[in-house]
């Protein structure tokens, strides 16, 4: 699901995720508004491979709406009574309200991470804090080294070193240990360092081969952001849901309408 | 036209006492490829970086070095260890690291990137990650990632040491192509330049930071065969059978000896070692998690004391993870694996078996942790003659040892451990024909008292020392057979001068067969 919405520029993308984040936030006071926002959650999260995580935390939530009410009991109409506090509807509500707005910002970030994968993230970051962005990179890169060498050297300790130790010597292996990789990694790192050096990076006036550029689509999005804006400023909270709803759905009206439009140029072949 | 020109120059690291260049002088011409050879710590990582301003170390510098340009784009600089240099993410955003660091526009980036990717085939690698890639895609993304600014030359210090056989054609493949295609200049250290050596137009030998010998290529290496300098042997192993002329090629050896004969001593099976089993496997299964593939399967063998076996494969073929296994560091899903007086597994790293600031004091710790009496350190040392000298390693830090000491650092303690197998995982990577002639000689020490598995690309150096070869292909051991059995039957998987000489000359494959009666 939504592979198409990857196409679009890095900059739409992270508009589009960060706007949605808020709006979730915002919107979660009303059961109105999160209702339709939990259920597309729901949807994109079936389609895109996150299921998984809503069925994870499905215990930590329903916890979370258990547990409110014996903390919280504030409510006219008490369902029953745990040692003399009374079990409110009104606080069950609330804790169905937040256990819903828990589960639905997780889905959303999840489903973020669906359309803009980490190069795009990278691209846009490298255009706005080169330095940043490489530093970064560089320091994911390392920690899949750290984590080949660790391996290596925990190998070797294990060959070097066999049998019970006792709980001060194993703290001292595993001591010992750590600096030994940390030391490797700094050793590498000056490599790396003099190789970064030797390929201009002190240099100034750097360039980045990605590129802007704005299209069509792009703008769509933008566009639709602006118009949901103002329908949530000027008119009824119908309106805002009805706004709303088609804002989250966009990522899936994109995909449905690139399906179409390949269907349509495939017919042709 | 001459590109380099190195006048008298002298060099001295900060805070060192001792020059570690001394009075160097040579040049070089456009297009022209210069190998810098000597033994490990004769200062040719050192004479390379400061063939190019920007990666030169600190320090004092008498004398001059001329280039052409100083143009930082202009010269490029591959380093040994290809993982330790890549600095990017994917290879995509490394090939483009360094023309968007000289401020080139954004298009041409992206065309020079497709070129340069194409003229070394990588072009189905860009979208991949670099820690995706083998040790030898990445050293050819490295050499991509300094060809992308064109420079007039690339200086390569020991780019092969770290790879297998089949990454160093590909590597060769790739530095043919600049030298014919684009007329680059080549500057070259390296402990073996059999593939290389028919690109290498000059040499420049050195020995403890002075040079001993500076040539065209032929008369070079025939001068040091002439000394009988072990040296000669980073020419190859086919060098040493004839003295007059440079042979570069299993044609050329297999010529020559038809057309001329070579006196040798037929190689024998071994018959040491006939004991008792140290390790036994039976029915092996190993993988590394429950959705992934075998990487072994149906693995069953013995392993005699007082035997050294040799482990030989493709990359990815399962040796390293079939020492992993026999060494009970990894257990097989499947089958068991029996030693008896336990196992030491050395990784390709070495410097990875050390986690203290020096060899002594790790070595000391080792046997604190294990509760060994620190006097074996003392036993072990007057034991093995070869490490007579090793008192003079101990104080010094194992990041500050060359490939040879410090896998003789690493066998010294894996000895001091006293364990009855040592698995060595490619041992002899970046070793120099010294390093490599004291190896040698120490495993065929080891050998009587322990048992020795060894995994490696080399198949002079597991003919040289193991009593058995075993040849791992798609996670299964294909054949077990005694060494000299092994490469007499094999076609592709042995030694040159077997190659060169089957059908003429029956029982030889090594260079130091030759000389002996026939």
């Amino acid at each position: 699901m939504a592979l198409h919405f990857r196409n679009l520029n890095e900059l739409a993308a992270v508009c589009y995720c960060f706007l949605s984040f808020v709006l979730i936030c915002i919107s979660a006071q009303d059961f109105m508004y999160l209702i339709p926002c939990f259920v597309i959650c729901i949807f994109y999260s079936v389609f895109s491979e996150c299921f998984k995580t809503a069925l994870f935390c499905l215990p930590t939530v329903t916890l979370l709406i258990l547990i409110n009410p014996l903390f919280n009991h504030a409510g006219s109409t008490p369902l029953f009574y745990v040692n003399d506090d009374p079990y409110t509807l009104e606080a069950l509500m609330l804790g169905i309200r937040s256990g819903m707005m828990v589960l639905t910002l997780i889905l959303w970030f999840q489903i973020s991470f669906k359309l803009i994968n980490s190069n795009k993230a990278f691209h846009l970051l490298s255009k706005i804090l080169p330095t940043t962005a490489l530093m970064l990179s560089m320091i994911h890169k390392s920690t899949n080294d750290l984590k080949r060498r660790s391996e290596d050297v925990s190998d070797c300790r294990k060959s070097f070193i066999k049998g019970q130790k006792g709980f001060f010597k194993n703290i001292r292996l595993l001591s010992t240990e750590l600096l030994a990789v940390s030391q490797n990694a700094l050793e590498s790192s000056v490599i790396k360092g003099i190789s970064m050096k030797g390929r201009g990076f002190e240099l100034k006036g750097k360039t980045t081969v990605y590129k802007m550029k704005l299209k069509k689509d792009d703008g769509i999005v933008f566009c639709t952001a602006a118009v949901m804006l103002l329908i949530h400023l000027f008119f009824d909270a119908a309106a805002g849901v009805i706004s709303l709803c088609i804002w989250l759905l966009l990522p899936a009206l994109y995909q449905t309408k690139e399906e179409l439009k390949w269907h349509c140029l495939k017919s042709k072949i | 036209m001459a590109l380099f020109k190195i006048e008298n120059l002298s060099f001295k690291y900060e805070g060192e006492k001792d020059y570690a260049l001394h009075d160097v002088s040579f040049d070089m011409n456009k297009g022209e490829t210069l190998a810098v050879i000597g033994r490990s710590g004769c200062g040719k990582s050192t004479l390379l970086r400061l063939m190019k301003k920007s990666v030169s170390p600190k320090g004092e510098l008498l004398g001059r070095v001329i280039f052409s340009s100083d143009d930082i784009s202009k010269t490029g600089f591959v380093f040994q260890n290809p993982f330790d240099q890549s600095v990017c993410e994917t290879v995509y955003d490394e090939i483009c690291f360094a023309p968007q660091n000289l401020g080139i526009s954004s298009d041409d980036i992206r065309r020079r990137t497709a070129e340069v990717c194409e003229f070394f085939g990588i072009t189905d690698m860009v979208t991949k990650k670099m820690s995706e890639l083998s040790g030898g895609e990445v050293q050819l993304v490295n050499l991509a990632a300094v060809s992308v600014l064109s420079p007039e030359v690339i200086i390569l210090d020991e780019p092969y040491s770290q790879l297998d056989p089949i990454s160093c054609d590909k590597l060769t493949g790739a530095l043919r192509k600049l030298k014919d295609e684009l007329g680059t200049s080549i500057v070259i250290s390296s402990h073996s330049l059999e593939n290389v050596l028919p690109l290498v137009d000059k040499v420049l030998v050195l020995d403890a930071g002075r040079v001993s010998d500076f040539g065209k290529t032929d008369q070079v290496f025939l001068k040091l065969l002439r000394k009988n300098d072990p040296l000669c042997l980073v020419a190859g192993p086919l060098i040493p059978l004839c003295k007059d002329k440079l042979i570069k090629t299993v044609k050329q050896a297999r010529e020559y000896i038809q057309k001329n004969g070579v006196r040798y001593s037929a190689m024998k099976p071994s018959l040491t070692g006939c004991g008792e089993a140290s390790i036994f496997a039976k029915n092996v299964y190993f993988r590394y998690d429950k959705k992934s593939d075998d990487i072994l399967k149906d693995i069953s063998l013995k392993i005699k004391k007082g035997r050294a076996m040799g482990l030989c494969g493709a990359n990815g073929s399962g040796k390293t993870t079939l020492m992993k296994v026999l060494a009970e560091l990894r257990k097989p899903y499947a089958g068991r694996v029996k030693s008896c007086g336990g196992s030491v597994y050395l990784p390709q790293d070495a410097r990875l078996a050390f986690v203290k600031d020096s060899v002594l004091e790790d070595i000391k710790f080792m046997c604190e942790m294990s509760e060994i009496d620190t006097a074996e350190i003392h036993r072990i040392s007057q034991r093995y003659a070869i490490f007579n000298k090793i008192d003079r390693l101990f104080s010094k830090h194992p990041y500050d040892l060359s490939g040879g000491e410090l896998q003789l650092a690493a066998l010294f303690k894996a000895l001091v451990c006293g364990k009855s197998i040592i698995f060595l995982d490619e041992p002899a990577k970046g070793f120099d024909p010294y390093a490599k002639a004291d190896f040698i000689s120490l495993i065929n020490e080891i050998k009587k008292n322990t048992a020795v598995v060894i995994s490696s690309h080399d198949i002079e150096l597991l003919t040289e020392i193991c009593d058995d070869i075993s040849m791992l292909f798609g996670g299964e051991i294909i054949c077990f057979n005694a060494a000299c059995e092994f490469v007499f039957k094999n076609s592709f998987f042995t030694t040159a001068l077997a190659r060169a000489s089957r059908g003429i000359c029956d029982g030889l494959a090594l260079s130091s067969q030759l000389g002996g009666a026939e």
